[in-house]
């Protein structure tokens, strides 16, 4: 009775909290790129007209593939019609190597490139994209971004149903956020060369998320996805049996936890680089 | 092809060959000519040049190009100086301060006066060609930086002349080969020669040329390439010249020669029947125009576009309002002049004429040709609001938008025109009576395309054309998606370039077994396709026996998502025993390589401009970013090349 209980009101805030978004009750969330971790998040993955960050303590750590990933889904796999919409990079860097989306399988010819040269540029060009309806998919590298501009990109993403899709620093985990989903990257250390654990001709790229923010769902779960390099598949393995309110000393009286596979590179702490 | 001040310091000069370029200096960059671009900065210049005078023109062509050109696209404008001259107090202070605002938009130049047109373009094209190629070389000897920069290749020798003919005096300005374009779709390869043509008593032209290159400021009196002709001095200016200087078809021109001929002096011993029996009436025509100073017509420059509409206002003004309620109407009436040819605009030009100093221009570019004024106006006045009613500037901050925003005046306006320098005929379809949605969303993404071009600019909104090159960084090309034809067939020049490379011997890249690279400097002796590795089914398994995994081509992770242009250099602490970095260095943080993938040998081919020979390393460092390193085997150095 009492679960039934909750599971109400649950359902309730989640509808108070997002009653701007899915009138109709049915879901039209796009996946994250792996199936598994789309169960976990409350709706079943990234809801159209919202924004999703990414925080990377360096940059590389591997943010940036799973933005993609998302953008793939959204573009080619998306609901109904939005796989002819466009999608759109913002990139004021210009360093964004389109070839390596296409290996991914974006489609090129939906692709549109903004290079802004200047701040001012780049968040007007974003707050276009997002409000046109005709592109699904934002992808842009931000830093600085004060909260009323935030919060333009929030409505600008309701406005035309488009997802946004930011890569942003560590460093700015602190600064309020609109967004729907934050994910801060957690670098796995693979094991160096040389050492016991090391496995060599491995071919999966492990990647720590922890959900720093999650509308509707529960936030500070971690997560480690495993990229496979042959196939480019996303995969889901087993939550870190360590948490991080866990003390030190807990860790070194268990040693034979220590040991397991799962923990055996999680990392000390995140350093913000500010990259 | 043209060449650039740097490349002109490795003996690279205009005229020359791609495969003397590249033989000469291997590294050189060939970057391709835009005709199009060529002419919207030709354009750009004839606009500005109104500010000297109200009547500007284009040459005129014939229907066949003229000998001793390269391109037949109009590459010179004129001037009418009938009853200006005493504004600049005297022709020659007119021409010099033409000559000055040339130079300093960076031209080469040789300016004339002169009575005709005809006259003015003989003069501006001719007159000073081997003036203004001693300066250009006199830039050479007193330049002594290195290039690594480029020669880009617009045509052998494109001239640029323009000649005009007005009731009583203009000025042309005709543009001669420009030996160095600024840079790639800028103007490139332009020398402009421009005549000045007569005023009715006195006859003036000049010749403008003008490259993309510095220009030395300091000239003397005699170097200086300015020409001031008139009536009485015309023969004595003009016999010398080439018989190319009376703009005369290569059939003409080559019978000219046939015959011994080689100048004007020698052609006017002819006689003047014989010559229009067996050579034709253009002839005369043009021996009239350039050596009896015969007029011909000046075509303004609005009215030898498709479509243009200009306003002149009674009285200057600098009100926002006033400016924005002309360029209302004017884009309507522009939009209905397309509309009656059926055409819509790619490129637009608005030109406000100032009472003092330069015109205001402001450039559209769309990615669809369109004829809808709705559509346009917004476009135009955004540009009008950034461009000449700047706000001032400030760092961004969207917190601080005020009330209170003080716009810059602009200068008295005295004249606004619009002009569709580039159209597309409209494709009428007809209309679905069910309209998909991927319909739908074309027409709104050619909307939203316009809309941030107009804010960002052209170049700043772009979609790629992949290249089928080895190198990663030129496996990219970058066009614009508005202002262009997309219709259009490439250029030759384009062709030729893709035929090159489609016949080019294969394999572009391929991967080597490690131990091949154990010594680097032994001669790799296997060279192993990874495509055909993996389609053995012995991919990347074949080396997991060694430390080494060699990315298969279809590996979804085998490029970076991102990836520096230029490369980065590392500095690299330690290597294995293979040679393979295991701490570096960057941006003054250590990375220690936990595990790599590699190499992925990307060497260019010997038909290429610069050759490269690189083993690229994906590595997985200890602070998680994944990189993208390569060992250049020629520098015997490391790079970092990209991040996954």
């Amino acid at each position: 009775m009492s679960t039934a209980i909750f599971s109400q009101l649950s359902n309730q805030i989640r509808a108070l909290e997002t009653a701007n978004r899915s009138q109709s009750g049915k879901s039209l969330a796009i996946s994250t790129g792996c199936p598994a971790l789309d169960t976990r998040l409350p709706q079943g993955g990234y809801e159209p007209g919202t924004i999703v960050e990414w925080l990377e303590p360096t940059h590389g750590c591997g943010g940036f593939y799973l933005a993609m990933a998302a953008a793939r889904q959204a573009v080619v796999h998306g609901s109904a019609g939005a796989n002819s919409k466009y999608w759109v990079v913002v990139d004021r860097k210009q360093r964004f190597y389109p070839p390596a989306a296409q290996a991914m399988g974006l489609p090129l010819d939906r692709l549109i490139v903004l290079r802004p040269t200047n701040q001012a540029d780049e968040m007007w060009a974003i707050d276009q994209a997002l409000r046109c309806s005709a592109v699904g998919v934002v992808v842009a590298e931000l830093e600085d971004v004060n909260e009323l501009q935030a919060r333009r990109f929030q409505l600008a993403a309701e406005q035309g149903q488009s997802l946004g899709l930011w890569l942003r620093p560590a460093s700015v985990r602190k600064q309020p956020s609109w967004s729907e989903i934050q994910w801060l990257i957690e670098p796995w250390l693979s094991p160096a060369r040389g050492t016991d654990s090391y496995e060599r001709g491995q071919n999966v790229r492990r990647i720590g998320i922890q959900s720093l923010r999650m509308r509707g769902g529960k936030s500070g779960q971690r997560w480690t996805l495993a990229l496979d390099l042959r196939t480019g598949q996303i995969a889901l393995e087993e939550p870190y049996a360590l948490t991080s309110h866990l003390h030190l000393a807990s860790q070194l009286a268990m040693p034979a936890s220590a040991r397991h596979p799962a923990n055996r590179a999680r990392p000390a702490t995140v350093r913000p680089t500010g990259t | 092809m043209a060449s650039d001040s740097l490349a002109r310091e490795h003996r690279i000069f205009p005229g020359m060959s791609i495969s003397e370029a590249t033989a000469l200096l291997p590294t050189v960059r060939l970057l391709e000519y835009d005709p199009q671009e060529d002419l919207a900065g030709l354009l750009e210049l004839a606009h500005e040049a109104w500010q000297f005078s109200p009547t500007v023109g284009l040459e005129k062509l014939d229907a066949q190009i003229w000998a001793g050109r390269s391109l037949h696209q109009p590459q010179a404008f004129f001037l009418e100086a009938n009853g200006l001259t005493h504004l600049f107090e005297g022709p020659e202070s007119m021409l010099l301060l033409l000559n000055e605002w040339l130079c300093n938009k960076g031209y080469v130049c040789c300016l004339a006066m002169a009575p005709s047109i005809g006259s003015a373009w003989a003069l501006a094209n001719y007159g000073h060609r081997s003036q203004a190629t001693q300066r250009l070389l006199r830039q050479r000897k007193q330049t002594n930086n290195y290039p690594h920069s480029f020669s880009p290749s617009p045509q052998s020798s494109g001239e640029r002349g323009s000649g005009g003919e007005g009731p009583n005096c203009l000025e042309t300005m005709p543009l001669i080969p420009s030996p160095s374009p600024r840079r790639r779709g800028e103007g490139s390869g332009l020398s402009s020669r421009s005549g000045l043509l007569p005023s009715d008593h006195v006859l003036h032209s000049s010749t403008i040329s003008s490259g993309s290159v510095s220009v030395d400021p300091v000239l003397d009196q005699e170097s200086r390439p300015i020409s001031l002709v008139t009536h009485s001095d015309l023969s004595t200016h003009i016999l010398p010249l080439p018989i190319e200087a009376l703009r005369l078809d290569l059939k003409t021109t080559s019978t000219l020669h046939q015959l011994g001929i080689r100048n004007i002096e020698a052609l006017l011993q002819l006689p003047r029947a014989g010559l229009a029996n067996r050579l034709g009436e253009t002839l005369l025509q043009r021996i009239d125009a350039a050596y009896h100073g015969q007029r011909e017509v000046l075509h303004e420059l609005k009215e030898q576009m498709l479509c243009s509409v200009e306003m002149k206002l009674e009285y200057p003004t600098q009100q926002r309002a006033t400016i924005e309620e002309i360029l209302r109407r004017l884009t309507q009436q522009l939009c209905s002049q397309l509309r009656q040819h059926g055409h819509g605009a790619l490129r637009i030009t608005a030109c406000l004429r100032a009472e003092q100093g330069p015109a205001y221009l402001l450039s559209l570019g769309l990615y669809r040709a369109t004829a809808d004024a709705d559509h346009l106006l917004p476009l135009l006045l955004g540009q009008l609001e950034s461009q000449v009613f700047q706000p001032p500037r400030r760092k961004y901050s969207p917190l601080k938008t005020g009330p209170t925003t003080s716009y810059r005046r602009a200068r008295n306006i005295t004249a606004v025109s619009l002009i569709a320098t580039l159209t597309n005929p409209l494709v009428w379809k007809q209309v679905e009576l069910f309209d998909t949605e991927s319909q739908q969303y074309r027409n709104i993404i050619a909307r939203h395309i316009d809309s941030v071009a107009s804010r960002l600019g052209r170049r700043q909104v772009v979609a790629l054309q992949l290249q089928r090159h080895p190198q990663p960084e030129l496996a990219c090309e970058w066009r614009p998606l508005t202002g262009q034809r997309l219709d259009g067939q490439p250029q030759s020049t384009r062709r030729k370039l893709a035929r090159k490379q489609h016949n080019s011997p294969a394999p572009l890249s391929y991967s080597i077994e490690p131990e091949a690279l154990a010594d680097s400097h032994k001669p790799v002796s296997v060279a192993r396709s990874a495509k055909s590795a993996s389609a053995s089914g012995s991919n990347l398994e074949l080396f997991s026996s060694g430390y080494s995994l060699s990315p298969s081509p279809d590996d979804p992770i085998r490029r970076p998502l991102h990836l520096y242009q230029p490369p980065q250099p590392i500095s690299v602490q330690s290597f294995d025993t293979q040679g393979i970095p295991n701490q570096f260095s960057l941006d003054r943080e250590r990375y220690v390589v936990q595990e790599h993938w590699g190499p992925e040998r990307i060497e260019s081919g010997w038909w290429d401009t610069a050759h490269h020979r690189r083993d690229y390393y994906r590595v997985a460092t200890d602070r998680g970013p994944w990189f993208w390193l390569y060992r250049d085997l020629q520098q015997k150095c490391w790079f970092l090349h990209g991040v996954f």
